[in-house]
């Protein structure tokens, strides 16, 4: 068994992009690389590849990870610089890493994210500092979310999810958000619902959803996960 | 010399806060500060040297007091007060409307400016913030007169502005596409970027070419002809293709409103930038967006509005056979294999423009080319019964007819191995080779069957070649060929033993679309799709062996029964039944013909007593008379008799385990009048345009009371097109296109048809259609 991680950044138009569609684009970039993949057992076969964490359709990413299992090794020249030339425009494979037979899957392995949120209103240092400290001093934050099966929209408090915010300007001076919040199988927050209740918390912030830009920044995996990078 | 105070965003919120400025008036500074500094921005980018921090803080702080009066005195003497001359000089003069001379502005005139062009807290140009102010405060006709005049000043010192930058200031403000795309549905349907995209730099080439498929996305990848033309054109060094497809509701309403171009997927180009414009007609349903995308395009929609300027506007397909209800619009069409006839014609209209030739000099000089029709060489005119009396020639130089491009060989022709891979799922997303084109059977109601004569075949050893090479280049792993019908190739049996290894070799999936039922193709069916059975399908088009001699379909009761007995023998559970109902002689008892199949097969799967779900799927379209077909002559029936003949066979097919569905009626009346119709029809298309007609391929978008009340104000009768039998001495408008097929041979089919006299396959001898006087004709293909 040859297991590998691969980590890769999402930028530019094909960030517009959803989980199933990098499914698709991955696998066939493999067949065109030809790196043969593991296939699962039974009567629907799948190749044994997966993304440690989805990412929304519209968000760019820093370092996401792709972990796959092939049925003969490779190495690095193969599974970055071949598998690269086979990407579309938008992708960069940014390192390749060898994880132990044994290890738990990365998908449930991750904890938490950081991301970067941008928000189209001029930063004032003073003011959004403020801004976010009585945010987050808030006892709970609640927001609405929609439940798997009902479908139906329902509160929840977001608060303990969130680890830090921090804030500052950007190139533009606009207001730059930096974001750590759970992601993970154990407990996961979106940065839909913590971008929903700050706008909503603040007059100043004023702006629609689709001039937000969010980038996830990196996906935070426990200390003693080991990657054996190439 | 002391150092000049200077203020900062901390000192501005200080003060606002010192002031009690209200949040909106706060929300309002940030907006003018921004928008001055942008266009500031873009000014020293420029030539000029303005001090953006100065305006960034004047901007902000300027209306600091607004709610006091005389507030730019206010606030300036504040500034003053506390050493801040710079802001407050500016601050003092911000309700000016008149801007320095556009060489020597100064940060101030930049903040006046940008005061100007937002309302409350948006850019909304100088338009939109003048009227607010005129209707704000009540009509008032010296106040409206005044700001009307100061309006007319500051719309000068912007129009100065703007030749500057070279580009115009709203589009500093536009949206962006990203902004666009974060509010659609399946937005990676404008975003491009596919894997085997072809990226060229626009400056390095000498035409630039937008293919457009005037549907989605996700139909327009799946068309193969879109890939072989993608490859050909962008295999020549001095042309770029891009595409351009039809933007769903929700993303054209958003570029409508916003003022955003249709572009192009490659480089985002707004379409009207292009040389060329090029759509495929492949349905005549899609007509209604061809208009709606030269409108979203902002390109004229008639061809005798559009200007030197605007892109040279083509077409081509199988919908190009009747060019005529199409003729205002389109500049040339294209009839026939484009293959060698599209980079051909790119390549000619580059060099007649380098020679400074117009665009009517250079249809003129093409007018006679094999393949190529201008429409606007000629005139028609209509005699009092409303049939063509004739097509009179504005320039003597044009041909009689149009004749079609044929490509001899198509062995020689290139086939892409560097297809486009979408990146979201379409509708076909696989490897495609195909084996060959036209088809000898002789179908009589079948269009392509005629206008793709004679046929030709690839060899199998260049179709193993592309299939390997595409699989490669892809990643696909599904692999399709693409022909008429494809048992027909001559070399069938060796070709699909090797194909079904191959694939198998290579964990691909092999589909074999529209193969004749036969024992081979059991076998065949039972290597490639093993447990996985899908339906099996079957178009016997007419429900009695009368009827189908009549279409001239050669397929028996007993093809139909025996295929359906191994089927289930094999352990198939699903049979689909196509059938086309309304053909020329059909009467009741040819539906009643339909729902005894249907029954019968049924009936086998009872006697064969293997039990279990079974089920039938009965599928019925309606049938429309199609231009250079043996039934170019016929009628179709109305909308109301289409009706009747599904309620009719609703009923009949009211049997356990059938499943029967059918096309709207209207629709293909719809379609029937596009399929024969003349230029008369560029008023029902234009009228149609403006009633908001599009996406009419598609049964959840098609109006049906939106196209009565059409035909209803047309002034031509639609039943004139759709219901009227033609004389043979009758001039039909697409008389203009030469197809290859003689119109006696037509004629002769068509009498045959009446007759219900079948004419063989013409692989087992020439039945005379004329097409071996254009080209050569192998009949059955290079392997027999």
């Amino acid at each position: 068994m040859f297991k590998y991680v691969i980590s890769f950044s999402k930028n530019g138009y094909i960030k517009y992009t959803s989980h199933l569609d990098m499914m698709r684009m991955f696998k066939r970039a493999f067949r065109r690389s030809e790196i043969l993949l593991q296939y699962s057992q039974g009567f629907n076969p799948h190749p044994k590849m997966g993304f440690a964490q989805p990412l929304s359709l519209g968000y760019a990413a820093d370092e996401e990870y792709i972990e796959f299992e092939t049925r003969q090794e490779y190495d690095k020249s193969v599974l970055i610089d071949d598998l690269s030339g086979n990407m579309p425009s938008g992708i960069v494979l940014t390192g390749v890493g060898r994880v132990p037979d044994d290890a738990r899957s990365l998908a449930a392995s991750v904890v938490a994210a950081n991301y970067t949120v941008y928000f189209p209103v001029p930063y004032y240092s003073y003011d959004f500092k403020v801004l976010v400290n009585e945010y987050l001093a808030q006892s709970e934050i609640l927001a609405e979310k929609k439940q798997k099966k009902t479908r139906m929209l329902k509160e929840v408090d977001i608060r303990s999810k969130i680890r830090s915010i921090d804030v500052a300007a950007d190139e533009d001076d606009k207001l730059k958000m930096e974001l750590s919040a759970d992601c993970g199988s154990g407990s996961n927050l979106s940065p839909e619902l913590v971008i929903k209740t700050f706008t909503g918390f603040s007059e100043k912030m004023n702006c629609e959803r689709y001039e937000i830009e969010v980038t996830r920044n990196k996906l935070i995996l426990p200390g003693d996960y080991r990657i054996d990078w190439m | 010399m002391p150092e000049v105070k200077r203020l900062t965003e901390k000192t501005c919120y200080e003060m606002f806060r010192a002031n009690e400025t209200p949040d909106h008036v706060i929300a309002h500074c940030r907006a003018v500060s921004d928008t001055a500094v942008t266009i500031a921005k873009e000014l020293n980018r420029h030539g000029h040297d303005l001090d953006i921090d100065l305006i960034r803080h004047a901007g902000l702080i300027h209306d600091v007091n607004r709610v006091c009066d005389n507030h730019e005195t206010v606030a300036a003497d504040m500034l003053d007060a506390a050493g801040y001359h710079r802001e407050a000089d500016i601050v003092r003069v911000h309700m000016r409307h008149d801007l320095g001379h556009v060489d020597s502005l100064t940060e101030a005139d930049m903040v006046c400016l940008g005061d100007r062009i937002v309302k409350e807290d948006k850019y909304v140009g100088l338009d939109e913030r003048v009227d607010y102010l005129i209707h704000k405060k009540g009509e008032n006709s010296e106040r409206t007169r005044r700001l009307l005049e100061k309006k007319e000043e500051m719309r000068g010192s912007i129009d100065e502005i703007e030749k500057c930058i070279g580009r115009s200031i709203d589009s500093l403000f536009a949206p962006s596409l990203d902004q666009l795309l974060k509010q659609v549905e399946k937005p990676a349907r404008y975003i491009g970027g596919e894997t085997n995209m072809v990226v060229k730099n626009p400056q390095d080439v000498k035409l630039r070419f937008a293919f457009a498929f005037p549907d989605m996305y996700e139909i327009g990848m799946s068309y193969m002809g879109l890939q072989i033309l993608y490859d050909i054109v962008n295999k020549k060094d001095e042309l770029y293709c891009e595409r351009v497809f039809a933007p769903a509701a929700d993303m054209e309403s958003l570029m409508r409103r916003s003022g955003y171009p249709l572009f192009t997927l490659e480089t985002k180009t707004p379409v009207r930038e292009m040389d060329v414009l090029g759509f495929t007609l492949q349905y005549e349903m899609s007509f209604t967006n061809i208009l709606n995308m030269l409108e979203l395009a902002e390109i004229p929609l008639l061809s005798s509005d559009r200007g030197e300027s605007d892109p040279l506007i083509i077409a081509g397909g199988p919908c190009a056979f009747n060019p005529e209800p199409l003729a205002d619009f389109i500049d040339v069409f294209l009839i026939g294999d484009g293959e060698e006839l599209l980079p051909q014609m790119l390549l000619k209209f580059e060099r007649a423009r380098d020679n400074g030739m117009s665009k009517d000099e250079f249809l003129k000089t093409i007018a006679a080319d094999k393949g190529i029709y201008v429409p606007s060489f000629y005139e028609v005119s209509y005699n009092d019964d409303g049939t063509v009396m004739e097509y009179r020639k504005t320039w003597e130089g044009a041909p009689d007819r149009a004749a079609r491009y044929i490509i001899e060989d198509i062995e020689q022709t290139e086939f892409p191995t560097n297809n486009l891979v979408p990146v979201i799922e379409t509708v076909h997303d696989r490897a495609v080779v195909e084996t060959f084109r036209g088809c000898t059977r002789g179908c009589r109601f079948c269009q392509a069957g005629m206008i793709y004569r004679p046929v030709r075949e690839r060899s199998s050893g260049s179709i193993m070649k592309i299939a390997e090479k595409q699989l490669e280049n892809t990643g696909h792993d599904e692999l399709s060929i693409l022909s008429l019908s494809t048992s027909d190739y001559s070399d069938f049996e060796d070709l699909t033993l090797e194909l079904t290894k191959f694939c198998k070799d290579r964990d691909v999936s092999l589909s074999l679309p529209s193969l004749r039922l036969d024992t081979f193709s059991f076998k065949v069916l039972e290597e490639i799709q093993g447990y996985k059975k899908s339906g099996l399908t079957f178009a016997p088009e007419a429900g009695t062996q009368r009827l189908r001699d009549v279409i001239n379909k050669g397929i028996t009761d007993k093809d139909i029964y025996d295929a359906v007995e191994q089927a289930i023998e094999l352990g198939w559970r699903h049979v689909k039944l196509y059938f086309m109902i309304g053909l020329p002689g059909e009467t009741d008892e040819d539906l009643d013909g339909i729902a005894e199949i249907a029954r019968n097969i049924i009936g086998l799967h009872r006697k064969s007593g293997r039990g279990g779900r079974f089920n039938v799927t009965v599928s019925v379209s309606n049938f429309v008379p199609k231009a250079h077909t043996p039934f170019q002559w016929e009628p179709q029936d109305s909308t109301e008799e289409f009706k009747r003949k599904h309620e009719y066979l609703t009923e009949k097919l009211k049997i356990k385990g059938v499943t029967f569905n059918y096309h709207d009626d209207a629709v293909s009346t719809c379609e029937a009048v596009f399929a024969r119709g003349d230029r008369r029809c560029t008023e029902l298309l234009l009228a149609a345009h403006e009633a908001g007609c599009r996406f009419d391929a598609w049964s959840e978008f098609f109006d049906r009371g939106k196209w009565a009340e059409l035909f209803e104000k047309w002034s031509l009768d639609y039943r004139f097109i759709t219901e009227r039998t033609r004389g043979y001495d009758e001039n039909l408008p697409w008389d203009i296109i030469d197809s290859g097929v003689t119109r006696e041979f037509l004629i002769s089919e068509n009498d045959r048809a009446s007759e219900a006299a079948v004419t063989r396959d013409c692989r087992y001898g020439c039945t005379g259609c004329g097409i071996n006087q254009k080209v050569k004709c192998s009949q059955g293909g290079i392997y027999v």
